[in-house]
């Protein structure tokens, strides 16, 4: 009797565990698509279960606003406001109603659709504000531009400092009229899989172009100071004649269905105000948040309930809408918050934009050390010292045979400065000569430095080792299921035997192990092999935290770590037919 | 105190499985209810949407001030069955009809679907369910609204 009741546990014990929960989450996805899905045919018909994005990328946004530097308040405007004022008050000469709209080329038509990047159509427009108040240019500037190129899904959400990070990496921004610049995905929506762009990247002419040196964002302080000082503060930046990023979030599907009956059927003079759901808990399934900006403001009333902010969204126009703005009213609670939502509901920003191309980086770095054994009976060689320093940065480190120096856009520099170099199986024994070289992100290449090391090639370096198989299943890898097994069979094809290696297995974009491979943790020590000899097994890597979110091939390369010297060292690796599919 | 008995009856391997078979799972459901109610947020993200199939009728087709080479259309939805969501369900709305590039259509565009006051054309109005995308757009299966078609 015990002992049955003893089995009985167990086996409640591990349908608890495994079956119950798993019958949850299938049912819980299930119900979201009961009565929702995407619309868009052209794309692959999915409903994107989670409607926000994982506690991590939270925080990384959370982390970003938080330590963002502070938006630079000019104190000569707290009393005195810039020249665009459209009203002022007669009696104090102070300016009120101040509007920047004017300084924005836009599509007031133009609209995100059923793509939610918002926050790059905010960001976009308060860099378009930015280029016209700095340097007079008026373009209405590309958010296809974002996302076809950048490389997280812009649909599937972001922050300000997504479009920051964005910006700082390709350097320019582009106006509509360049050739595929034109928004293009408004019937597109968030996925899993594939691309999620209409225009890839690469059909986006850049011959038109706004060089950007910097680009950063600033947080604008509105909370932890009184409301004047929130209001004060957000207005500075509006007469400085800056845009704002602004991001509110709604803690309900309830609140969402009210504030689209608010765009949908009041005018553009009616005012929301964000206060209504202040203190509600927070849903979330119904939660969202939005990114709009803000381009003016209206204190030019007698009563302060009567000022607001003056709104550009990205949802196009209606008929009620001809200029795509709204209010948002002025004197509000900027501490608002929900509970079970970590966040203030509301968050102001803007762009700190230096234009133009930055000041080119002519100086060439300099290798300061570079050493060798002066004698090798093998063909991999070791490197007992390669330094080199640069005005601005070392960013790629090589060693080669030949004195010509090698092109900065070469595949074989390595960000970091290599301990061995392996001479071509080919190579014989005698006085080689290496040649160190870095360069820096400018594309500028040192001088080289050289070293020789006398080879006494024996015959163990006929080894040739491969991996002849290498299989896993599909495997799909969530913040919380990282790891999987992969089996694989090394072989020696060579003619001599090969010592003790290590096979080691990488994530990669291509078929091939590239520099930017993520190499995973776990790997297979495979004893000495004798010519023609192979060894199999399996073993659990794990995907290692950051790897970014895509489709990848899996890698398996042996003797990873180039311990022994083989005839060939380029055929080492061999990808896997299946996919691993990193979702976070 | 009958259960307390015969929970001090069982044998010490009995009393280990039901500490695992009650204890554990407790906790991680306790676990799993946490991370399922930590607090999340989204600025922007996936849309869902509902549409509702009916059709458009034009309105008015009048000249855009300012740049009389392109039309204002407007027209109204008539749905096949009641709109359920508010935010959409005002009858004697009007809407603009636009190209896909969030362009004003031109003259050839209105001569080659024949767009006029009183024309109908079938329609499906989306309705946002879930997101903060655009909450209400249109679809012309009949008509192509790319401009360089």
């Amino acid at each position: 009797m015990k002992r049955r009741f003893f089995w009985l546990s167990i086996v409640v014990l591990l349908m608890s565990t495994f079956v119950f929960p798993l019958m949850t989450v299938q049912a819980g996805d299930r119900s979201s698509d009961r009565e929702e899905y995407v619309l868009d045919s052209s794309t692959p018909s999915r409903t994107f279960p989670i409607m926000h994005p994982d506690d991590l990328t939270v925080r990384r946004w959370q982390d970003r606003y938080e330590r963002a530097p502070r938006a630079y308040i000019n104190e000569d405007l707290r009393n005195r406001h810039a020249a665009t004022a459209v009203t002022t008050t007669a009696s104090t000469g102070s300016v009120s109603s101040i509007n920047i709209l004017d300084r924005l080329t836009y599509s007031p038509s133009e609209s995100q659709g059923s793509c939610g990047d918002c926050w790059a159509w905010a960001g976009t427009r308060v860099m378009g504000v930015d280029l016209n108040t700095q340097e007079g240019i008026s373009a209405n500037l590309s958010v296809q531009y974002i996302n076809s190129c950048y490389g997280d899904y812009a649909c599937c959400g972001g922050w300000l400092s997504d479009v920051v990070d964005f910006y700082n990496s390709k350097k320019k921004a582009i106006p509509t009229s360049n050739t595929y610049a034109t928004f293009a995905d408004a019937s597109y929506s968030c996925s899993y899989y594939g691309s999620v762009s209409k225009v890839s990247c690469s059909k986006i002419s850049t011959t038109t172009n706004y060089p950007i040196s910097s680009i950063a964002e600033a947080t604008i302080t509105t909370t932890g100071v009184s409301q004047a000082a929130a209001i004060e503060n957000i207005k500075n930046i509006l007469d400085q004649g800056k845009a704002i990023w602004f991001a509110f979030y709604l803690p309900t599907s309830t609140a969402w269905n009210n504030f689209y009956n608010f765009w949908n059927n009041q005018s553009e003079s009616a005012v929301w105000n964000s206060d209504t759901y202040c203190g509600q808990t927070w849903s979330s399934s119904g939660g969202g948040g939005h990114a709009v900006t803000i381009v003016g403001y209206d204190d030019s009333s007698a009563s302060t309930d009567d000022h607001y902010w003056i709104v550009l969204n990205s949802w196009g126009t209606t008929t009620n809408r001809p200029n795509g703005l709204f209010r948002v009213k002025m004197y509000a609670n900027y501490g608002c918050t929900f509970s079970r939502l970590s966040s203030y509901a509301l968050s102001f920003q803007t762009l700190n934009i230096e234009w133009g191309a930055s000041s080119a980086d002519t100086t060439k770095p300099v290798v300061t050390a570079f050493t060798i054994p002066s004698s090798s009976t093998s063909l991999t060689v070791a490197i007992n010292s390669f330094t080199a320093t640069d005005s601005v940065g070392v960013t790629g480190y090589m060693v080669t045979t030949s004195s010509t120096a090698p092109s900065a856009s070469s595949a074989s520099w390595l960000t970091s400065a290599p301990k061995s170099y392996t001479f071509s199986s080919s190579t014989t024994s005698g006085s080689k000569t290496l040649y160190a070289w870095a360069k820096d992100a400018a594309g500028n290449v040192s001088n080289s430095k050289s070293a020789s090391v006398t080879l006494t090639i024996s015959s163990s370096s006929n080894a040739d080792l491969i991996v002849s198989s290498i299989s896993n299943r599909n495997t799909s890898i969530s913040q919380y299921i990282r790891t999987f097994s992969v089996s694989d069979t090394t072989k020696n094809q060579g003619s001599a035997s090969a010592a003790a290696s290590t096979t080691r297995y990488y994530l990669s974009t291509t078929t091939s192990k590239t520099s930017s491979s993520v190499l995973l943790t776990g790997t297979r020590s495979v004893a000495s092999l004798s010519a023609g000899a192979s060894s199999s097994g399996t073993v659990t890597v794990r995907v290692p935290t950051g790897t970014a979110k895509a489709t990848y091939y899996l890698i398996g390369c042996a003797d990873d770590a180039s311990v022994v010297s083989e005839s060939s060292e380029s055929n080492n690796c061999r990808a896997s037919s299946y996919r691993i599919y990193v979702l976070y | 105190m009958k259960l307390l008995s015969y929970i001090k009856s069982l044998s010490e391997h009995a009393l280990v499985a039901l500490v695992l078979a009650v204890v554990f799972p407790a906790i991680l459901s306790v676990n799993c209810a946490l991370a399922s109610s930590s607090p999340k947020q989204l600025v922007g993200g996936p849309c869902t949407y509902k549409q509702y199939k009916g059709n458009a009728e034009i309105v008015s087709v009048n000249p855009k001030p300012g740049n009389p080479a392109t039309f204002e259309i407007k027209f109204s939805f008539h749905p096949k069955k009641a709109i359920k969501e508010e935010f959409a369900r005002n009858k004697d709305r009007q809407w603009n009809l636009v190209m896909n590039d969030f362009s004003d259509p031109r003259e050839d565009f209105v001569k080659k679907y024949g767009i006029k006051s009183g024309k109908r054309l079938p329609c499906y109005m989306k309705v946002i369910t879930k997101g903060t995308c655009t909450p209400v757009m249109f679809d012309f299966p009949t008509i192509n609204r790319d401009t360089a078609e």
